[in-house]
């Protein structure tokens, strides 16, 4: 059975340590603007939601990539882009429905969450477990 | 690496932006926020100014560790001269603008002169720019900062502003961030609103590097594992920071009715306990725990009032949840007034986020208020028929909302407690030092805070120092003044990196020391932190000399001079300045005038 | 500290009765706090920094506190 990372938003405090680590871990800087995950509140603040891709059985933002970019990590499930075959088209960006596949202007290549290879690096740094890799 | 190397300079008056480098050799002194701060700040103001006028300068700093990955890299200072003191004010925020401003690419913001007419300056990184906000003078903070968000098309905007309060003066008025956090101390908010500047919408997506990355991660994943173990760290995380009332009350160091007392029965129903079980319409306080940027504490409070209590039964506008009971918060809406009712203290701690008003020095105003109504110096005629006695809630949520809309009695209570008592005929009814209202801590009780709080250089400010584990053993005045020197020293270093005061149980001075030196070039050792401590502090005490501040403000109340504690741990004492004070001095090598010798700005680096 | 209080505590206090000559020490035991715990103490409003080996008194008024950090 795969893992995947369970969120559990009454756990979380939107202490953004999330956020922090995925930059950190794949663009190497700290810096929330770059993360793929992101925290939403809602109701004055009194609700905070780490939302990421769900990494979803039907892959729609897979099967819409004209070039075949985006692969199925066997070991954890994780639908993953390949930065040298992404061609920057957006498709997945339009065909995802939960808006967690995004383009980045600067490397011309989308980006998503790809479960950091089996460590994601936010569940390791959430302190409430809030987010938990299971 | 760390410091962005940027600099943000607005001078208002002409409508000009100026992207200038950092001065790497103050930065290498004063690391960053505080230290930093007080340093441009210095250079580049004349501290005898009216603080209210154009030639103040208002500075945002962060600090190098603001914005990594370090636990509470979330903090930023605030510094100008302050209103309510005359003296340099360095008041210090949380939340997630410091962070963003930080992404943006800067370390410091600096604001100059006034703007001809009401502007909010929009920052995107390097899209700086000023735009018109006459539509949005007169309103609140949280109005302000919906629609910000809205306008600016992107909801992850940060947003610090004032609401009418500060645009009005009012000499306690606070600067608020993402809709409850706050620079809150001596009037930052109302020199914000004296430049015209009702707001800072702030986007940011440069990201903040360390040195050294690697050690970096290391120091950060060790220090934040001896963060989550401490015992001290989990109950705040628990209670957050009213758990102290408890021990406060049993301690006999709460000040209660305008300090006439220490010692509150009804703390029990605004202490956490009470926060957490339901009340007779099945309604409980608190809904959950909140953080700031990077924090891994999350000691904020997230509640919301009852719907059928009085204060907000007509208006479901009030309904949602906010911002909790702090310690500070509950002293001084609750104690400090004799008021035990939790949804109006809720209530009205909302209404201080809502408007930007200091709650600490509103409250000890209210009971400065209460405690000459009940004399009779102030009538029913001067409130507008509020019956402002200690213990009534319904008079504190009513002259908290015309406090915020600045009406009636409310205009009178915007002049902050010191004028006020003076206003009204009983000056030694302040109780604060240096114009600024004291914190939920009775210096009787805890003789050394009464060090700390007559020589703060902010006025009275119970966050510059720490000498708790020294006050909660003996309660007289010796051995108070070299702890409370060392640990001013400790935290002007710790304020300067950007991470948060609530740390310091949990952490040595090794600890910020080793994340500063492998998040920076250069080596950071824990000596030279304390140096640069000490350095600031000096810098922070010149700039109020200069001011016009001498000696004669390192004082105290008479109440706690004078009149004993009438109960608890201190029954029968009185505050024992006279003999910390004079040691205290020496200690910091300045003359029995107060004034630091040129023997220790020399050993400083710090010039005459 | 509420975390130690024995059963039929009521808004944080109970009475208790303990053996004649017992001290601070056994009081800490019977509530069974650990030695790892800090904690504040004052004994008929009177602080206690040692309180260990104090002879405990009929109607001796005992206040256990967590210690006190900035906020």
């Amino acid at each position: 059975m795969t893992m995947g990372l369970q969120i559990d938003p009454a756990k979380c405090t939107s202490c953004l340590q999330c956020e922090l680590a995925c930059s950190n871990h794949h663009e190497g800087v700290f810096n929330p603007a770059l993360s793929r995950i992101k925290v939403f509140e809602f109701e004055h603040g009194r609700r905070s939601i780490p939302y990421t891709c769900t990494q979803c059985e039907e892959a729609w933002c897979l099967k819409a990539c004209p070039t075949n970019a985006i692969s199925i990590n066997n070991e954890t499930g994780a639908k993953v882009v390949d930065d040298a075959t992404c061609v920057g088209c957006k498709v997945c960006t339009i065909a995802c429905p939960y808006g967690t596949i995004n383009y980045r202007s600067a490397t011309g290549k989308v980006v998503k969450c790809d479960l950091c290879n089996g460590e994601p690096a936010c569940a390791s740094a959430c302190p409430t477990d809030a987010i938990v890799y299971a | 690496m760390a410091w962005q190397r940027k600099v943000l300079r607005i001078n208002l008056t002409r409508g000009e932006i100026y992207h200038e480098p950092l001065n790497m050799e103050w930065a290498n002194a004063y690391m960053g926020s505080r230290g930093l701060g007080t340093k441009y700040l210095s250079e580049m103001m004349d501290p005898a100014v009216d603080a209210l006028g154009p030639d103040n300068v208002l500075i945002f700093a962060t600090g190098p560790l603001t914005g990594t990955m370090s636990s509470t890299s979330g903090r930023y200072s605030v510094l100008c001269k302050g209103p309510l003191t005359g003296a340099i004010a360095c008041s210090n925020s949380g939340g997630k603008f410091g962070a963003e401003l930080k992404n943006a690419g800067y370390d410091l913001l600096i604001l100059e002169g006034r703007a001809p007419s009401p502007v909010y300056l929009s920052i995107i990184n390097d899209e700086v720019s000023l735009k018109a906000a006459d539509d949005l003078w007169g309103s609140t903070v949280w109005h302000t900062e919906e629609t910000l968000k809205e306008r600016s098309g992107d909801p992850q905007t940060k947003v610090c502003s004032v609401g009418v309060p500060g645009e009005r003066g009012v000499r306690y008025a606070c600067i608020v961030n993402d809709l409850h956090r706050a620079a809150g101390r001596s009037g930052v908010g109302a020199v914000m609103g004296s430049k015209n500047l009702k707001a800072i919408a702030a986007r940011g997506s440069v990201g903040v590097t360390a040195d050294e990355p690697q050690r970096f991660m290391a120091v950060v994943k060790d220090t934040m594992k001896k963060l989550a173990d401490d015992r001290g760290r989990q109950g705040m995380t628990k209670y957050g920071t009213n758990a102290m009332i408890d021990t406060m009350h049993a301690f006999g160091g709460l000040p209660t009715r305008n300090f006439q007392e220490v010692q509150f029965a009804g703390s029990e129903k605004i202490n956490p306990a009470a926060m957490s079980t339901a009340n007779e319409n099945g309604h409980t306080n608190l809904i959950t725990n909140k953080a700031c940027f990077g924090c891994s504490i999350g000691c904020g409070r997230v509640a919301h009032v009852d719907p059928k209590h009085f204060s907000v039964a007509d208006k479901p506008q009030y309904w949602h949840a906010s911002g909790g009971l702090e310690y500070e918060t509950a002293y001084a809406l609750g104690p400090v007034c004799g008021v035990d009712d939790i949804d109006a203290c809720t209530y009205v701690g909302f209404l201080t986020n809502e408007h930007s008003i200091d709650p600490i020095s509103f409250g000890v105003t209210v009971a400065a208020a209460m405690e000459m109504f009940e004399l009779g110096a102030i009538t029913l005629e001067d409130t507008g028929g509020i019956d402002l006695r200690f213990g009534n809630a319904e008079a504190l949520v009513q002259v908290a909302e015309l406090t915020g809309a600045q009406e009636g009695f409310g205009v009178d209570l915007g002049l902050g407690s010191k004028l006020l008592c003076e206003k009204y005929g009983h000056p030694d009814l302040f109780m604060g030092v240096k114009g600024q209202e004291f914190a939920g801590y009775d210096s009787r009780a805890l003789q050394g805070m009464g060090l700390g709080y007559a020589t703060s250089n902010r006025g009275a400010c119970h966050l510059k120092h720490d000498v708790f584990s020294e006050d909660m053993k003996e309660q007289n005045g010796q051995g108070k003044a070299r702890p409370c020197k060392d640990s001013q020293d400790e935290i002007a270093a710790i304020d300067s990196t950007g991470l948060c005061i609530f740390t310091a149980g949990a952490w040595g001075m090794e600890d910020y020391a080793a994340q500063v030196d492998a998040a920076c070039e250069g080596e950071w050792p824990v000596e030279r932190l304390r140096e640069l401590g000490e350095r600031t502090w000096n810098l922070e005490r010149q700039f109020n000399l200069r001011a016009g501040l001498t000696a004669a403000d390192d004082t105290l109340p008479k109440r706690l001079l004078e009149t004993p504690a009438p109960s608890g741990t201190a029954k029968g004492k009185v505050c024992e300045l006279d003999v910390m004070l004079k040691e205290y001095y020496q200690l910091r090598g300045w003359g029995a005038d107060g004034v630091p010798t040129s023997d220790t700005l020399g050993r400083l680096g710090l010039s005459a | 500290m509420s975390d130690y209080l024995p059963e039929g505590a009521v808004g944080g206090r109970v009475e208790l009765e303990l053996p004649a000559g017992a001290t601070f020490a056994q009081l800490v035991a019977r509530l069974e706090i650990p030695e790892s715990e800090r904690y504040i103490v004052s004994i008929n409003d009177t602080l206690l920094p040692e309180p260990l080996e104090h002879l405990l008194q009929e109607g001796d008024q005992v206040i256990i506190m967590a210690p006190l950090t900035a906020g």
